[in-house]
């Protein structure tokens, strides 16, 4: 297991996305998520030198927003939530993927067929519309949960509804997102063990006597677990690119804050989520492009970074697939190499 | 599959996407509400069976009009965005990795290496970057390279076309390469080579026409990469497509609407080129499979 650490592809991107894990965690810790906002800026002698924002030029490294932040410090306390997220959501999916496929694998055929077709339809569909649907109402239309804050602090008179709190949508998008992707990859998973279900060995067990239980948990989960882990990864990126869509599309899931004014309808996210920020910086794209092209830069590396796990996976998986198989060959051939007719063993007769 | 399975796995996702598009009424703000879900279900089928009489309405002015005649308009461009970039990225793709082959080894694991970054790069960025060079360029040099956003009725398609092809390209050349890579290891290649062929010959008159049928059945499933794809594009690009239709007029009906009307076409070229394929060469689909990729 350690051996993988060694991969210098899984190496490299581990490192990545620890350290911005860790770092994200230590600046909000060090700063208690407030940072100094820069205002206008003037040289020595006195003299405006400018006002946000500021390019990335002019205060390094990556510059401010219109509101005065340093892009680094909102990229740093941002990593933290789309991170984590992405990494629950790619559990969920997995692991409930994995046992509604284990389930599937052993029921009986008739059952299953139906079902399966019908769920296909997910596939589809371009799968960030149907959400944006789903979700948009909750974040809206729900002016109790907007005002949330307001209505503890005058104490006024919603009562007939429990407000819908930041982490009630934020529970609810993570069912949402873990839900579209549940039939496909429970489909995979039921497939692979299906074919694992069919081979040799598994059926000389069920022979002896193995119930199904038995067959799942010692032969094919064993088997599986080296996917469990790639599909985990997979479902990470997709869901990273997923969340990336529906932020640009102004539902952030680190809370979303609409005000509502006479003539406009301001929407602005409540946390520097990545995906939030950067859908809702789009609106300035043409005035501050880099508080756009930054923090999807940074995107990159992190979606990067986990194929670069995936990649030194694999490699190393198949590097040990190939020494086990070098290995199969080497003890198969060693005794004969000893041959096994000596000279000796002719006599002429004559 | 055979054509009665093919069949019944079409009239299902229609169903399944009559579910999909009733699926906003499941939840009322982020409570279960089952009830009206069943009778959005209903509703939708009622509405589905006369597409005649189905109004959608302008969220600004409120006026209704008759979704169909008007629909189709997006709907064609999209279409012909889809496949224009099935097709690009398909043909570009075959001329890549046709080139890629001739090159010395630690080349193309140097090329191999750059598709692995491209491949992960989000679609967003892709588009974000695309719209942020052109109007540098523009800025610098005062020339428009390509239209890179619909205003009025011009429509556009070089740009869409080109940003959407990217990743199914990368897609489509790493299979390329691993299928043309493991068909250059057969033993006619050999064969060929001794009898004085040369390596673009074998690679042309053979190798290529030998892949070619793999890639083509790999290629089916970038159809449907492409329209999710295709949301982020017409958003961005501000292009009159069926996504935006969606997007700006939405109604569970339009939204049913259009999740069908894209369905049927990419499932018809989906199967039928599976079918083609099968037939064509008398292999099922499980002998045509890159096992490593």
């Amino acid at each position: 297991m350690l051996r993988i650490f060694k991969q210098p592809l899984f190496l490299i991107g581990f490192l990545v996305i620890c350290g911005l894990l860790i770092t994200s965690f230590w600046y909000s810790f060090q700063t208690g998520g407030h940072v100094k906002k820069l205002g206008l800026l003037y040289d020595q002698s006195g003299k405006l030198l400018g006002l946000p924002p500021f390019t990335p030029k002019d205060v390094p490294p990556f510059g401010t927003d219109e509101n005065g932040y340093p892009l680094l410090f909102i990229i740093l306390n941002g990593a933290k939530y789309t991170l984590l997220f992405s990494l629950v959501i790619g559990i969920l999916r997995t692991f409930i993927g994995l046992a509604v496929g284990l389930i599937v694998s052993v029921t009986p055929l008739k059952i299953k067929s139906t079902p399966s077709t019908l769920f296909q339809a997910i596939q589809t569909v371009p799968i960030s519309l149907v959400l944006y649907f789903i979700l948009q109402p909750a974040i809206f239309d729900n002016d109790k949960y907007v005002f949330f804050m307001d209505v503890i602090r005058y104490s006024g008179g919603y009562s007939q509804y429990p407000p819908t709190t930041l982490w009630d949508v934020v529970l609810f998008e993570t069912i949402l997102l873990t839900a579209v992707s549940v039939p496909l990859v429970s489909k995979m998973f039921a497939d692979e063990a299906r074919d694992l279900l069919k081979k040799e060995y598994v059926n000389v067990s069920k022979t002896l006597g193995a119930s199904k239980w038995t067959q799942i948990r010692k032969h094919v989960l064993p088997e599986l677990m080296p996917k469990v882990f790639v599909v985990w990864i997979q479902q990470i990126i997709q869901a990273l690119l997923i969340i990336g869509q529906l932020g640009v599309l102004q539902l952030y899931f680190g809370g979303t804050d609409v005000i509502r004014r006479a003539m406009e309808t301001d929407v602005i996210p409540r946390t520097n989520e990545w995906s939030g920020f950067i859908g809702y910086q789009y609106q300035n794209f043409g005035a501050t492009p880099w508080t756009v092209l930054i923090p999807l830069a940074f995107f990159f590396l992190v979606i990067l970074s986990y194929n670069l796990l995936l990649e030194g996976f694999n490699r190393t998986r198949e590097r040990q697939k190939f020494s086990k198989k070098m290995a199969k060959r080497k003890g198969a051939t060693a005794p004969s190499k000893a041959p096994v007719l000596q000279q000796s063993d002719f006599h002429i007769s004559s | 599959m055979t054509l009665g399975k093919t069949f019944s796995a079409f009239i299902w996702t229609i169903f399944g996407l009559v579910l999909i598009s009733a699926s906003p009424a499941l939840f009322h703000d982020t409570h279960l509400t089952v009830y009206s879900f069943l009778t959005q279900i209903l509703q939708l089928l009622k509405e589905a069976i006369q597409p005649g009489h189905i109004l959608y309405v302008n969220p600004l002015s409120h006026v209704k009009r008759h979704l169909f005649p008007d629909f189709f308009t997006p709907y064609w461009y999209s279409l012909t965005l889809v496949f224009g970039t099935y097709l690009f990225s398909i043909i570009l793709a075959i001329v890549l990795s046709t080139l890629l082959i001739f090159l010395k080894k630690w080349t193309i694991g140097l090329f191999k290496g750059v598709l692995f970054t491209f491949e992960s790069l989000p679609d967003i960025f892709i588009i974000l970057i695309m719209q942020y060079f052109l109007v540098w360029f523009y800025k610098r040099t005062g020339h428009h390279l390509v239209h890179f956003v619909q205003y009025g009725t011009n429509r556009i398609y070089v740009l869409p076309i080109c940003v959407m092809a990217i990743l199914p390209t990368i897609y489509l050349t790493k299979i390329m390469l691993v299928n043309l890579g493991n068909e250059l290891t057969e033993p006619y290649i050999d064969l060929a080579k001794s009898k004085g062929l040369n390596q673009a010959e074998v690679v042309n008159k053979h190798v290529l026409r030998n892949t070619l049928i793999s890639t083509f059945y790999h290629s089916r499933s970038v159809l449907w990469m492409l329209l999710s794809n295709l949301l982020m594009v017409e958003y961005f690009f501000n292009l009159n497509g069926v996504t935006y239709f969606i997007l700006y007029y939405y109604q569970p009906i339009v939204l049913l609407m259009g999740l069908l009307l894209m369905f049927v076409p990419l499932f018809v070229a989906q199967n039928g080129l599976q079918h083609l394929i099968e037939w064509y060469t008398g292999r099922k689909g499980e002998g045509l499979n890159v096992k490593d990729l």
